[in-house]
């Protein structure tokens, strides 16, 4: 390890840089360094080392930049790689917050609880700014190889020409204006090197989106209509390279920031670019959905040319249906349906009883412990039941008349259970 | 480091909570309710319940929880994981009269069971209590459903603000002595990295945190 050199008042770093893009206020800084606070002059100090190879610490900052724009193969995919860089970064504040190469040692400008938040920052500048560039590549190569790009970009213009109803938004949503102000903010964001820069505007995105929400209806609104929500502007803001931002942020934002409103809101846009990356397999879950349902339409109809007639103990006249408003939870009755009483006739009978206003917002669900069926409006509910009796162990179910989830057709939790139940 | 045994006095433990539930089962108002509309004024997105976080006392022990929200359709379920991993706790909402919620209740206790393991502490709510006479689950076969998966089960009306602040009062207590059990198990040396590979950080606390829940948070344990 070398001995920490006392480094000389150097200027070299900042007289290679304005090569480099560099902002008017970044020229003048040196002239008014002493006028800077204690952490901005910390965070120049430690830069300014980082580009020291005489140091030990600049060595390592160096040879590391180096070793990764150098060795594009050696990691084998795109958290892979932002989790090394991440690693190093702790590891390198670590270093930093006992070694004595510093100087001004650190300890005597900045308070000893903020000493972490100004290596972190530190690290952003000597680390993130000169492999910015190297990183977004290297990032999106990924994408590349492995096809999610493509299929990213497909997925986004399909989920881009969806209604907010059709992702399952349910509040006011942002108008072209809006989304083009949004847009703007994210391509500033995407300018930036510091994840946590980057996270304080995607914040600000999410306080605009939260803003017209509130705006239109005066309450406070959760996940169940914040992520539909979020999902539908991401959409519409059509920007594939937001999902390597994502990435970005997630991965190389200081660890301890993770379970704050940083990393709750990231987690959401993360959430929200996979359900848009899987937009159309979601969309064949859907269909396949649909498919199972003609399956169960023509499984009775072969049941019916076969005339199997079930017995009696399964095929009783009387069937309970539960009824499921949204606002005032479920009510049950049990109500006289014949065998070959189709879904369609039974929901005419729960409509009545249960006095529903407009009948043909609701259908009917059979709902066991792990599927959530919609049933089609020519399939005999009376013989499903008589079906799920006859199994060798019965599971639990129920008929519930209620309005489908998001007004679409329900799909089970997952294919395979959807597909076990039929 | 914090040691579990000897009071903490200046210690401060942060929680990660997750909010789990069907659509509609009240979630949003029971952890507004909880939280008492007073937002942090340095989150961004202040007066939102996505998100939320509180500050409490309890027993000379201070706790931050940040309340993570969960969109409750069935489109989103496959995102569960992306929220509750690393949550020290669970409040799975249910509506008493929608049988249907319970059963979403129990597919996310199997779920929360086999990708976390007994760490998460979990709370099986019965929301909307003031519909009582709609109940359509009975009281008898959630508490027994809760103490046979080794959770604790609770009644909460947030439209009458009922038993909400014990719910989050009582998990508090128990994130605390899982916290303070995996401490003592690690031995003090190692604590800290060992906690905060699951998600719990012991922090030094802020003198300014003398900010504390309302009544109930301050009893003592």
């Amino acid at each position: 390890m070398a001995p920490p050199i006392k480094p000389k008042k150097k200027r070299s770093g900042s007289f290679v840089l304005p090569r480099i893009v560099k902002t008017q206020f970044r020229k003048v800084s040196g002239v008014f360094n002493s006028f800077m606070t204690p952490e901005k002059r910390m965070v120049k100090r430690i830069a300014e080392v980082s580009q020291d190879k005489r140091t030990y610490f600049g060595c390592l900052v160096q040879d590391y930049i180096s070793f990764l724009q150098e060795n594009k193969g050696c990691h084998v995919s795109g958290a892979d790689m932002l989790q090394t860089i991440r690693q190093f970064m702790t590891q390198v504040k670590n270093y930093l917050a006992q070694s004595s190469e510093l100087d001004p040692p650190i300890e005597s400008l900045i308070p000893e609880e903020e000493i972490d938040v100004v290596l972190e920052k530190a690290m952003h500048k000597c680390i993130l700014k000169p492999l910015k560039s190297h990183i977004e590549a290297s990032l999106k190569d990924f994408q590349i190889a492995s096809g999610s790009w493509k299929q990213l970009k497909e997925n986004l213009l399909l989920a881009k020409q969806k209604k907010p109803q059709e992702l399952g938004v349910d509040a006011t949503a942002p108008d072209s204006v809006t989304i083009e102000k949004i847009r703007h903010k994210f391509v500033t964001m995407q300018k930036m090197y510091s994840p946590e820069k980057k996270v304080t505007l995607f914040l600000r995105v999410c306080k605009l989106i939260y803003t017209v929400m509130e705006n239109n209806s005066g309450r406070m609104y959760g996940a169940d209509d914040f992520l539909p929500m979020l999902t539908y502007v991401l959409a519409q803001c059509d920007m594939p390279e937001l999902d390597t931002e994502i990435e970005y942020m997630m991965e190389l934002l200081d660890p301890s920031l993770l379970h704050g409103e940083g990393g709750y809101y990231l987690t959401s846009a993360y959430g929200a670019m996979s359900l848009i990356k899987n937009f159309q397999e979601e969309q064949a879950a859907r269909l396949l959905s649909s498919e199972t349902r003609n399956t169960l339409h023509q499984w009775h109809r072969r049941r019916t040319t076969n005339r199997t007639i079930p017995t009696v103990d399964d095929f009783q006249n009387y069937l309970r249906v539960a009824f499921q408003e949204v606002n005032s939870g479920c009510t049950a009755k049990t109500l006289v349906v014949k065998p070959y009483a189709t879904t369609e006739e039974l929901c005419e009978v729960c409509a009545d009883k249960f006095k529903v206003q407009d009948p043909s917002t609701y259908a009917l669900f059979l709902i066991t412990e792990e599927t959530s069926q919609q049933l089609a409006p020519d399939t005999y509910p009376q013989k499903i039941k008589a079906e799920i009796h006859s199994r060798p162990q019965p599971l639990p179910f129920h008929f519930v008349y209620k309005r489908p989830t998001n007004l679409q057709i329900c799909i089970p939790p997952d294919e395979e259970n959807g597909n076990t139940f039929l | 480091m914090a040691a579990g045994g000897s009071g903490g006095g200046n210690k401060t433990y942060s929680f990660k909570v997750v909010l789990l539930g069907e659509g509609c089962v009240g979630k949003t108002s029971l952890v507004l309710r909880y939280c008492e509309n007073k937002f942090n004024d340095k989150h961004i997105t202040t007066l939102q319940a996505s998100f939320l976080t509180k500050k409490l006392n309890i027993g000379g022990k201070r706790v931050n929880l940040a309340i993570w929200d969960t969109a409750g359709q069935e489109r989103f379920h496959a995102l569960g994981p992306i929220y509750y991993r690393d949550s020290n706790g669970a409040i799975l909402v249910y509506d008493i009269t929608d049988e249907d919620s319970f059963q979403k209740v129990k597919n996310w206790v199997k779920e929360l069971r086999k990708m976390l393991g007994n760490e998460i502490c979990l709370c099986i709510v019965g929301n909307k209590v003031d519909l009582e006479k709609e109940r359509h689950v009975s009281v008898q076969e959630a508490e027994g459903y809760a103490e046979s998966v080794g959770a604790k089960h609770y009644h909460t009306s947030a439209k009458l603000n009922k038993g909400i602040e014990e719910l989050f009062l009582d998990l508090c207590k128990r994130m605390i002595e899982t916290a303070q059990a995996d401490e003592r198990a690690k031995g003090n040396g190692s604590s800290q990295s060992g906690t905060a590979r699951r998600g719990v950080q012991i922090v030094d606390d802020e003198p300014q945190n003398a900010a504390t829940a309302g009544g109930g948070c301050c009893s003592s344990v």
